[in-house]
């Protein structure tokens, strides 16, 4: 080209072409982005609350598992003095509370005990 | 034209805000658009440009000083998105904003939202060749058609210097075309 001069020569448009319809859709598109933007301020509110919730939650059921693990903790102390107490429980009054399965599984197994317990005596004698 | 105080105090009352917001829309969302794709050439990211320059627009209404006319804050506020878009995007490619930009200008001959003839694709080539604040005054007055007063409330440049950017674009540019 031997001679160009931009202020005289016809306007040159940029070349830019835009899709079709693309301005149609802009506000929605606009208005859509601007209340997500805000909807995320109020998630990170309600996420700290979620939070703040949650750690109350931990702090609740903490509370509750220290006191009913000091409830078992005394209780079972108790029942331990009981069983102390009561030196004369005898093999009759445990057996009440069993039922006929219970002691026959424990009189095939005792068996066995006694059986290993006499081979060991017989050993060490 | 629209009484611009009474237009701003319409986009700040919270009753009005909305309608007021749809009124600048329709208004500016096209010569805004023609300045965003200006500076960053590919209709994808103008749209993302212009999108996020809206929503600042919005947010930030209320701290609108009125110093300057709406229109200047509002083309400011679109500059910036757009130049903060371009190196945020070349420092990603870990490119500098010209190499990204130069980038740009050979991806448009396949770009199917550029319809531009071999002398507009020139004009393009050779605009993107000078320093950024030649580009943006050369782009603005030339291909926006925007009075030095304007362009001068937006880049925060006296209309002298103005006019002396213009005068080294458009040397410059002449000579890249008749070379080329």
């Amino acid at each position: 080209m031997k001679n160009f001069k931009i202020d005289e020569n016809s306007k040159k448009e940029t070349g830019f072409a835009i899709p079709e319809n693309y301005f149609e859709n802009l506000e929605s598109k606009i208005f859509n982005q601007i209340e997500t933007q805000e909807v995320k301020v109020i998630s990170i509110f309600q996420q700290s609350k979620y939070w703040i919730t949650a750690i109350a939650a931990i702090f609740v059921i903490g509370l509750f598992f220290s006191i009913s693990s000091k409830n078992k903790n005394e209780e079972s102390v108790a029942n331990e003095e009981f069983l102390t107490s009561q030196t004369d429980l005898t093999t009759e009054d445990l057996a009440e509370y069993l039922t006929e399965n219970d002691l026959k599984t424990l009189e095939e197994n005792l068996t066995v005990y006694d059986q290993e317990i006499i081979d060991l005596t017989k050993e060490n004698l | 034209m629209i009484d611009e105080k009474a237009f701003i105090n319409e986009l700040l009352n919270p009753k009005t805000q909305n309608i007021g917001f749809q009124k600048l829309l329709s208004l500016y969302q096209k010569p805004l658009y023609n300045h965003i794709r200006n500076i960053v050439l590919n209709h994808d990211d103008a749209d993302d440009v212009l999108q996020n320059t809206f929503v600042k627009v919005y947010q930030n209404l209320n701290n609108f000083k009125q110093e300057s006319k709406l229109f200047s804050w509002i083309y400011r506020i679109a500059t910036n998105e757009s130049i903060t878009f371009i190196n945020n995007k070349a420092k990603r490619n870990v490119q500098t904003s010209e190499a990204f930009q130069q980038k740009q200008i050979e991806n448009l001959q396949a770009d199917v939202y550029f319809e531009g003839d071999e002398i507009q694709l020139k004009l393009q080539k050779a605009i993107h060749l000078l320093p950024e604040k030649q580009q943006l005054v050369f782009k603005m007055k030339y291909f926006e058609e925007l009075k030095y007063d304007a362009i001068s409330e937006i880049l925060g440049t006296s209309v002298g210097a103005l006019k002396a950017s213009y005068f080294h674009a458009v040397k410059k540019i002449e000579e890249y075309v008749v070379k080329n």
